[in-house]
Order: structure tokens, then C-alpha cells, then sequence
């Protein structure tokens, strides 16, 4: 590998930084989480970049790497007796909608955030990150009609989230 | 359409998503237009689906931490600090541990200050210098008298690189440096700068232009590594060197 590749790479993982620091925020639900793991995603990146085949896909890269690091993250966790409560974590992100959408854009972050891990993020690689359908299955290296029938359960479960939101579960501001 | 050809619940998610084929996206078009309950549906769900980018495209906007630009700048693959306390830094654990082996501390601290810039200036002006040292033997003893540390030149045969020679300098503040240079059958060139410490322990990789220069100072001895290679080709070489010097 040359220095002028390395260059490139250098490039290439700066420019992908602001989306790959979103797709983890809204992962996680948690700004300082999602911080913790995109710099530990840095790191792995810059520790492993000559294993990056082509540089054109290094989005999907990053974003295995930062899967692999949040799942080895709540394993540990799990180990530990570690629980997230993710009510706690409400409102650490500000939700932005023009005018009079801005409380439904709330409800839409609450009713994000309740959705499992699985499905979180197949509809963030649909929906935010833009890929087909394709495109996910190779990223989450499983077949296209399985990415079919998750997008499908999670978009019914978000519907569900929206329309019946578990009242108990919303943290009240004093 | 037919009653019975309702479209499934995946069929509905690939017509939003744009990913069927012409003709079932025409059937399943054509039963949205007669079921006025299907048509909420996929109302809702382009409505979900739009406000994912609209929600967090804020986000995006975010000033991305100094500290990551600078380390992705530096190709700095060992010293992005811990956030919290559940990391160990990895080149800060090969310090220690080697440190340990040479019975002296290092902590991690931003190579920088006056004195350090000095001496990564006299470290580079020694690594041009290195391109022309001939193949020499280099006395048993020599490094351990120049710097007063019993050491010797590390064997970097398993990174390739071979030791050419040695030669000796005024290094900053009229103390003497070894400079060992070493070469692979590319021709590049690994310099080794080794001078008594300071006694402040420090560690850092950084670049300039396309050499990169390895700093790990102990409180005993100095030692500046220089290549035009990766900064993971320098990180191996670095630990070989530094552990090779008292192995």
C-alpha cells in the first residue's frame, strides 16, 4: 500500500464521518454513546484500512465496523449486569421538523428508539442511509427476502409505535 | 387486480422503496387505487419514511470533534484518547509493557514544545542524512557508549529491513545522538535517532510531508523512528525497534 492510498483512505473516512456519526446517533439513541463508538470506529479504521478492498464502498465498511463495536459493546454489558435505559436517554439529541410537525417529530423519535436493534437499523440503511435492498443484504450478510420481510416488521412496528405509544414509557418533564 | 392477488406486506414496503419490477409495480399500483385501505397504508409508511431524513438531517450538520480530524490527519492509529475508562489505548499498552521490560515508566503525552520540535527537526535532517550512509559494521559497543544505556541496534529483518549503518551527531543541546539506518530491498530507508532523554516520558506518531516519524521517549533514552511507510507499517516497525534495542 502506498502513502498516496493511504492518503485517499485518509480522505475517503473523513468525508463519510458526519454521516456515519448520524446513522450511530440515531443507532444508539445516545449522542455520547454514539460518539464513543464512531472515534473507536476511527481507530479500528485506521488500524485496518489495507483490508478495505474498494475504496468506494468504505461507507458499508465503517458501518460493519461500527456494528461489530456496538454488538461487542452490549455483550460486555450484558456481562457485566449492565442495563441501558433508554428513557434516560430521551431528548439527548434535539429532533428538528418545521412548525407544526415538530411534536409528531418527537413522537417519531420516541417510537424509533422503542424499535428493536434489527430493525432500527434496516430502516436507517433504507430510509437515512439510502441503500437498496441489495445493498443491505450484503451489508448485514444476509438474503435480499430477509431484508424484505425485516424492513416490512419493523415499518409495521414503527407504524404501531406511532399510533398506540406506550404512555408509561414517556418520560415526563417536571 | 384481482381480491385475492392483495399485495403482501413486503410487496407494499418494495413499492415504496421503488424495488419491484414494472409490472408488479403497475398490480401493485393498480390495488392500491381500489383498496382506500391500502392506500393509507402506504400513505403512512412514505410518510414514515420521509421523515427519517427530514428528522435527523440536523444531525449531519454537527462540527465533527477536532480531535478526530487530527488523529485521521496524523494517521494516528495509537493515541486517540480514552473517553472513558473502559479503553486501554493500544500503542500506550506496548509502551508500558516494554517499558516495563526495561525497567523504566512512559506515559502517553503529546509529543510537542520547543525541545520537541528541535528534536524532530535534528531526527529528520539526520533521516536525509541516512539515505547516504554506506554499508559499515558497527562496533559491539558503540551505542551503549554513545548513549550511556546499554542497548544495541534491534534486528528489523522481519519487517524487512536491514541495518546499513551508523553514524554519530551533535544532536540538540550539544548531546550526542546515534543514528542507525536501515534499508529494505525497496530501498526505503528506516532511520533510528537515538539520544539520552530529557526525562519527560513521551509518546506520539505524527507525519511531515511524507515521512513518518515515530516518537517514544523514555526517562532514559529518546528514540525517533522515520519512514516514508503507512502509519501501520510504522506502528510494527516502532515495537520491533523499540523492544529490539534491549532485547
Amino acid at each position: 500500500m502506498t502513502a498516496r492510498q493511504e492518503d485517499d483512505f485518509a480522505r475517503a473516512l473523513t468525508a463519510q464521518l458526519p454521516a456515519l456519526r448520524r446513522y450511530a446517533t440515531v443507532l444508539v439513541g445516545n449522542t455520547a454513546a454514539a460518539d464513543d463508538l464512531v472515534q473507536d470506529c476511527i481507530e479500528r479504521a485506521l488500524r485496518q484500512w489495507t483490508k478495505l478492498e474498494h475504496l468506494e464502498r468504505i461507507g458499508g465498511w465503517l458501518r460493519s465496523i461500527l456494528h461489530n463495536l456496538h454488538i461487542d459493546g452490549l455483550r460486555r454489558s450484558q456481562r457485566q449486569g449492565m442495563t441501558v435505559d433508554l428513557a434516560d436517554a430521551e431528548n439527548d439529541y434535539a429532533v428538528v421538523a418545521p412548525g407544526r410537525d415538530s411534536a409528531t417529530a418527537v413522537d417519531f423519535d420516541r417510537a424509533l428508539r422503542r424499535l428493536s436493534f434489527e430493525h432500527r437499523q434496516v430502516l436507517l440503511l433504507v430510509g437515512l442511509e439510502g441503500l437498496n435492498y441489495r445493498e443491505v443484504a450484503d451489508e448485514l450478510g444476509v438474503p435480499v427476502g430477509t431484508v424484505m420481510s425485516r424492513l416490512a416488521r419493523a415499518r409495521e412496528r414503527l407504524r404501531y409505535e406511532m399510533e398506540f405509544p406506550p404512555t408509561s414509557h414517556v418520560k415526563q418533564k417536571s | 387486480m384481482t381480491a385475492h392477488m392483495r399485495p403482501t406486506d413486503e410487496d407494499l414496503q418494495a413499492f415504496i422503496d421503488g424495488e419491484l419490477d414494472a409490472a408488479r409495480t403497475d398490480e401493485v399500483a393498480a390495488a392500491i387505487q381500489s383498496d382506500a385501505e391500502l392506500a393509507r397504508q402506504v400513505h403512512a409508511y412514505r410518510a414514515d419514511k420521509a421523515r427519517l431524513g427530514q428528522i435527523y438531517a440536523p444531525l449531519l450538520e454537527r462540527p465533527l470533534p477536532q480531535e478526530w480530524l487530527t488523529r485521521i490527519n496524523q494517521r494516528n492509529v495509537v493515541a486517540l484518547p480514552v473517553k472513558t475508562s473502559r479503553r486501554s489505548v493500544i500503542g500506550m499498552a506496548i509502551a508500558a509493557s516494554i517499558a516495563m521490560a526495561l525497567g523504566t515508566t512512559i506515559a502517553y503525552r503529546h509529543f510537542s514544545g520547543q525541545d520537541g520540535e528541535a528534536l524532530i527537526a535534528a531526527a529528520l535532517a539526520a533521516h536525509a542524512m541516512a539515505h547516504d550512509i554506506t554499508r559499515q559494521p558497527i562496533a559491539e559497543n558503540a551505542l551503549a557508549q554513545l548513549t550511556g544505556v546499554e542497548i544495541k541496534a534491534p534486528d528489523l529483518t522481519k519487517m524487512g529491513f536491514s541495518l546499513v549503518g551508523m553514524r554519530t551527531l551533535d544532536g540538540p543541546g550539544d548531546t550526542p545522538a546515534a543514528v542507525l539506518a536501515y534499508r529494505d530491498a525497496g530501498e526505503r530507508v528506516f532511520t533510528l535517532y537515538l539520544k539520552r532523554s530529557s526525562g519527560t516520558p513521551q509518546f506520539d506518531m505524527i507525519k511531515r510531508g511524507d515521512t513518518r516519524i515515530c516518537v517514544w521517549q523514555d526517562d532514559v533514552l529518546s528514540t525517533i523512528m522515520l519512514a516514508d511507510v503507512s502509519a501501520a507499517e510504522m506502528l510494527r516497525l516502532a515495537s520491533l525497534a523499540y523492544s529490539g534495542l534491549t532485547a
